[in-house]
């Protein structure tokens, strides 16, 4: 009864990794977005002349901005989007092996159980 | 097997009530949410106006509806006040009216969980 309640632990444990792992994902998932974003804007923005009008749009209002400060504007955004994506890769790999222990450890148990049970079903035959 | 709690009808009946609760305070959220937003962007947008130099402080343009309508900074910042205004009237009715039913559902999961204990679960996963 102790061993079942420590397998639901750890199958509980288990769960839990998994489901930060998904967090982990989709915040990748966004983040790949908001490069693919950033990048097509700066390529826009490499093709302006320097004399070129630029607007940022901050909710209903477009408001005339310098394009040299948009391009540095763009140029800081990528190169936070970068650095955030090289935190969450490294996230990823160690909560997937973290997951990937849990799972050994939980199917190891699982195991044991079968051979218990095994066992137990064999001493009832003779 | 635990012998399970009889359901009666005013049980349904407040589980009912709980699940079109939820749902309601799921959309009020939502609603906070868009106000909050409406209300950062507007303060953006007018600290940005308050930056441009008089050539391009007469010509603004701003979207209402589907269209572009070209402001100046002085006309923009009243119709952006009063924007502002109603955004924050709306968010202080959403967030009473949000209040006001989470405090109706702790009522109603205490009455279910007095009665019912584990053998339900009315918490939202995360």
């Amino acid at each position: 009864m102790a061993d079942m309640a420590k397998f639901e632990e750890e199958v509980n444990k288990l769960r839990t990794l998994e489901k930060d792992r998904e967090k982990y994902f989709t915040s990748r998932q966004e983040m790949e977005m908001r490069l693919t974003e950033s990048k097509n804007v700066k390529a826009e923005l490499d093709l302006m002349e320097s004399d070129s009008k630029v607007y940022k749009l901050i909710g209903a209002v477009l408001v005339r901005q310098d394009l040299e400060e948009a391009r540095s504007t763009v140029e800081k955004r990528l190169e936070f989007i970068d650095s955030e994506t090289k935190r969450v890769e490294a996230s990823i790999s160690d909560i997937s092996k973290k997951c990937t222990e849990q799972r050994d450890k939980v199917m190891n148990m699982q195991k044991s159980f079968q051979m218990m049970a095994q066992a137990a079903a064999q001493a009832q035959k003779k | 097997m635990p012998e399970h709690t009889k359901v009666s009808a005013e049980d349904q009946a407040l589980l009912n009530k709980f699940a079109r609760s939820y749902q309601t305070q799921t959309q009020l959220k939502a609603d906070v949410k868009e106000a909050k937003t409406l209300i950062d962007n507007i303060n953006e947008a007018s600290d940005e106006i308050l930056l441009l130099d008089d050539e391009d402080s007469a010509s603004i343009p701003c979207r209402i509806g589907s269209c572009f309508v070209h402001f100046n900074g002085d006309s923009l910042n009243e119709h952006l006040e009063g924007k502002k205004t109603t955004a924050e009237k709306v968010l202080s009715e959403k967030t009473s009216e949000l209040d006001a039913i989470s405090a109706d559902m702790e009522q109603i999961k205490k009455v279910l969980y007095a009665k019912f204990g584990d053998q339900i679960n009315l918490d939202a996963e995360e």
